[in-house]
């Protein structure tokens, strides 16, 4: 008769950066049964509608989350350009798209070395974390900012980056296309990164669309289906695939991940060679009147924004959902049945922004 | 690949490279000139309008128009820019370096240099464009950075809306015929400053009179009477001088200088007006603490705090003239309290002799002309070059517009 | 400088923060910062640690997990507040769930401004928490020692 135990994985854990509070009910070092308890990043952000001017907002709604703090902003710009009629020119576009490839990414950087930190192979992560910061420098360069960037406005963006600027880019992108290629050849060919991601944490195809998971999770399941397919910003002119795992294991997420990796260089590379000359915003005036539903792909997965305005200069409601959120579900599917030194992976594994989840 | 020693080669490197750490703090590193480090101020160009400290979205910014200071508190800026972007005379700016961390929290205070003799004249003045002079361009309206004024061109009108005007006297720079001046505190819209007969009477209209008695308080001789009751409004004959004052001060316009005839014809039946015993009452689940209530109201009866979220009525001065209701932007508020304390009949306060004077405090007087400007008689003459100010004493009728409408309060009667 | 400041070992947490002051506190100890070099270590036991990091702000959640955690911490300790979040709430000072910056559970000796805070600034503040956590020690020591003589 084997006695179960409950394990508090507590807010405050060397693994995770970020507060989730687990109570893992465990039988013998295998978990039965995982309840999870959110809330302790909680802010209530979306009520500080009221009482910010909706251009102000903005540096509201970027600082959601820090990783994926530009698509945020994107996804907020974009809401109230479809409420307003407003048109923003080619070269606005362009540069959003770049600058969302850039920080897929870092994103995906970011969380390669945490994984690699999680189960054990701390020169991974140190490695994946010093490609990261050329990426980073390029941001500040053009941005002014490392990890939040406040470059997006209603009607465009703040800053432009010349040709030249553009070119130096492209060339460090080469450059560190090759470190990143056998950085990743180790995750996809190490005996000992294999046998802990092989097998754990299998997520079925039935299971994933039962319990609504989005982005990669869901990806590596079998499912084709990206939102950036749907053409906002400059995508509808930009070539890619989407990319799909065929094992539903963690092995496949990191797969799916890494192969999205040098997607986004060819993306960033198409986008350069095909951006427009002109201006890079265009003045907005008046209120925003009515509703509008905006959907993104952020390096996690599906974002929803819905906005709606009255007509003052207040908007009524903003309300996002964000991949997190949605992926939650899935993540106590998988603990149900594994080991318990596999926890921090498959926690790592579903790409946990618990800021975004709790706004 | 070998499965075993995948990492090998990258380990091997590694051993014969230079290390990437870059050694802070021994070496500092040279950040790139878009770098948002922190905000600097060139507070010599500042003009104290307010508008970064609304633009901040962490607050962290506090202007000071009065004492001429502007503040910024280090722990509290976010870097973001929407100050430096929407400053109306470009005096913020970046710089790349970032404050350093201290042990307690730094707030940067700048004071303007000589200050107290600013040419920003006063709280609130308003702008005011001479329509014989303007062409209707529109340049000004493009350039106000709160977008407060309308101004057509087929229709030959220039409109101001007090409630989004911060005083920052672009319109006032931007006028390619100098014909905008920075003074008045209240619009003149399309009537510039009303000429008027000196033996008009005034007239109320009784629909739009809400009976709050402020006229009847502003008059120097007390010729007005009203009675909420009984929907009574009346100027005694006699005792008018025809200053005008109560005409400038009624928060509803509602009253009209007009020739003696139309002034005491004979009156149609009363019309019903609204019920004036409440007091506003704001939601403060809705309000935003924009002052706006507090910066209208003519008897400064409403106190509002942002930083502290206070929102305060003093029932005694309050009158229930609405006027906070109308310019609530978020219409959250509304005449629906009634207190205890009853508003006291309000006391008729002169406060001078019916023969005084008006004197100007030449020590703290700027020579801004407002007064001049403002005199129905055009008694008070000022020299701003040699610093001179009269007044014509049989011109003056003792209504004491003038000290009433002195930004710095230097004129008293005597 | 005092034995204990040569090499002291960071708790980091992170209360109500979007991630952003929390990446570059993990950028620190990667290649490019490597705060690793002056002996410090980011450990995830409290009991081990000397200097407290927190990020973002305190809520009603919250509140309790942090005080927690310092009151586990061993006499001498500092708390450093990274980023404005966790100096005074920064850009959410108004949200209905936010109370304040760090010092409204426990008091704070450093404060490192910045949205998000430099690696560069963040090491600036563990070099001030440093001078702050030889003046404790010192005052600790002499504690002890009236302490022991009056026995």
């Amino acid at each position: 008769m084997s006695k179960r135990s409950i394990v508090p994985f507590g807010p405050q854990h060397p693994v995770l950066p970020e507060p989730i509070h687990l109570d893992l009910v465990l039988e013998d070092e295998k978990v039965v049964e995982a309840i999870p308890s959110i809330g302790f990043v909680h802010r209530g952000l979306e009520k500080l509608v009221e009482k910010r001017n909706f251009h102000d907002y903005m540096y509201v709604i970027e600082r959601i989350c820090g990783i994926c703090s530009f698509m945020h902003g994107m996804g907020y710009a974009e809401g109230i350009e479809r409420i307003m009629d407003v048109e923003i020119p080619d070269r606005a576009k362009y540069l959003r798209t770049i600058w969302c490839e850039m920080s897929r990414l870092h994103s995906h950087l970011l969380w390669l070395g945490l994984l690699a930190d999680a189960f054990g192979f701390e020169s991974l992560f140190m490695h994946c974390w010093r490609m990261r910061e050329t990426i980073l420098d390029m941001f500040e360069a053009s941005t002014g900012g490392r990890v939040i960037f406040s470059v997006n406005k209603i009607g465009g963006v703040l800053k432009d980056m010349d040709d030249s600027m553009l070119k130096t880019f492209v060339d460090m992108f080469d450059k560190m296309e090759e470190e990143v290629r056998q950085l990743t050849n180790v995750f996809l060919n190490d005996y000992t990164v294999a046998s802990r991601l092989k097998g754990v944490g299998i997520l079925t195809k039935e299971d994933a669309i039962l319990n609504g998971a989005v982005g990669p999770m869901m990806r590596a399941a079998g499912i084709e289906s990206d939102t950036r397919k749907l053409g906002y910003a400059a995508y509808g002119d930009i070539d890619f695939d989407i990319i799909t795992g065929k094992d539903c294991d963690s092995f496949a997420r990191c797969e799916v991940r890494i192969n999205e990796i040098f997607q986004s260089f060819s993306i960033i590379r198409q986008a350069v060679a095909k951006i427009p000359a002109g201006p890079v915003a265009v003045d907005v005036k008046g209120n925003p009147n009515g509703e509008a539903f905006v959907r993104l792909e952020q390096p996690r997965g599906e974002a929803v924004f819905y906005f709606r305005g009255d007509g003052t200069q207040f908007l009524n409601r903003a309300r996002v959902r964000t991949p997190t959120f949605a992926n939650i579900p899935s993540l106590v599917k998988i603990l149900e049945g594994c080991d318990f030194a596999d926890v921090p992976i498959l926690v790592l594994t579903i790409d946990p922004c618990v800021s975004c989840t709790e706004r | 690949m070998n499965k075993y020693g995948s990492f090998a080669g990258g380990v091997l490197k590694s051993l014969f490279t230079k290390p990437a750490t870059y050694g802070y703090p021994f070496n500092k590193k040279e950040y790139p000139e878009r770098t948002r480090g922190s905000i600097v101020i060139d507070i010599d160009g500042c003009i104290f309008c307010g508008l970064c400290e609304k633009k901040c979205p962490s607050n962290a910014i506090k202007v000071d128009r009065n004492s001429g200071t502007w503040s910024i508190d280090r722990m509290g800026c976010v870097q973001c820019e929407n100050c430096v972007n929407g400053c109306p005379k470009k005096v913020l700016s970046t710089n790349v370096n970032y404050t350093a961390p201290n042990t307690s929290i730094t707030v940067d205070t700048f004071k303007k240099a000589g200050s107290e003799n600013a040419e920003s004249v006063g709280e609130a003045c308003m702008p005011k464009a001479d329509l014989d002079a303007c062409v209707f361009c529109g340049i000004c309206a493009k350039n106000c950075p709160q977008g407060a004024l309308s101004v057509d061109r087929a229709n030959k009108s220039w409109k101001l809306d007090e409630t989004l005007c911060v005083s920052c006297g672009l319109c006032t720079e931007k006028c390619p015929k100098k014909c905008i001046e920075m003074g008045a505190d209240e619009t003149k819209n399309e009537i510039a400053l009303k000429q008027y007969d000196v033996d008009d009477f005034p007239k109320a209209d009784k629909k739009s009179c809400v009976y709050c008695g402020i006229c009847a308080l502003a008059c120097p001789q007390g010729a007005i009477e009203l009675d909420k009751d009984s929907n009574m409004w009346t100027v005694n004959e006699d005792k008018c001088i025809h200053c005008g004052i109560c005409y400038y001060k009624c928060p509803k316009k509602c009253i009209d200088m007009v020739d003696r005839d139309t002034a005491f014809a004979a009156e149609e039946e009363n019309p019903a007006t609204s019920e004036q015993t409440n007091l506003p009452k704001a939601d403060l689940d809705k309000c935003v603490y924009c002052t706006l209530c507090a910066k209208n109201c003519p008897q400064g009866a409403l106190t509002v705090d942002r930083a502290e979220k206070i929102w305060k009525l003093d029932a005694d001065s309050c009158v229930s003239c609405g006027l906070c209701v109308d310019k609530c932007p978020k219409k959250c508020i509304d005449m629906s309290a009634s207190s205890a304390s009853e508003a006291n009949e309000p006391e008729f306060k002169r406060g001078y002799d019916i023969d005084a004077v008006p004197t100007a405090n030449l020590d703290t007087c700027v020579f801004c002309g407002i007064c001049a400007k403002a005199c129905p008689q055009d008694a008070v003459t000022v020299d701003r070059e040699n610093k001179t100010w009269t007044i014509d004493e049989e011109k003056c009728i003792h209504c004491a517009i003038c000290a009433y409408k002195c930004p710095k309060k230097c004129i008293e009667m005597k | 400088m005092a034995k204990i400041a040569k090499s002291p070992w960071l708790l980091h947490y992170d209360g109500s923060s979007c991630n952003g002051c929390d990446i570059e506190v993990l950028a620190c100890l990667t290649p490019i910062y490597d705060v690793e070099r002056f002996g410090i270590i980011n450990t995830g036991n409290p009991k081990h640690a000397d200097i407290f990091l927190v990020t973002g702000g305190i809520n009603e959640k919250n509140k309790a997990v942090v005080k927690q955690l310092y009151d586990q911490m061993p006499e001498p300790k500092v708390v450093v507040a990274v980023g404005i979040c966790a100096c005074n709430g920064g850009v959410f000072k108004d949200a209905y769930n936010i109370i304040g910056g760090v010092d409204k559970a426990i008091p704070v000796d450093v404060y490192v401004p910045g949205c998000a805070a430099r690696p560069e600034a963040i090491i600036d503040g563990v070099v001030k928490a440093l001078g702050v956590l030889d003046e404790k020690q010192k005052a600790f020591k002499k504690a002890k020692k009236t302490k022991g003589e009056s026995k």
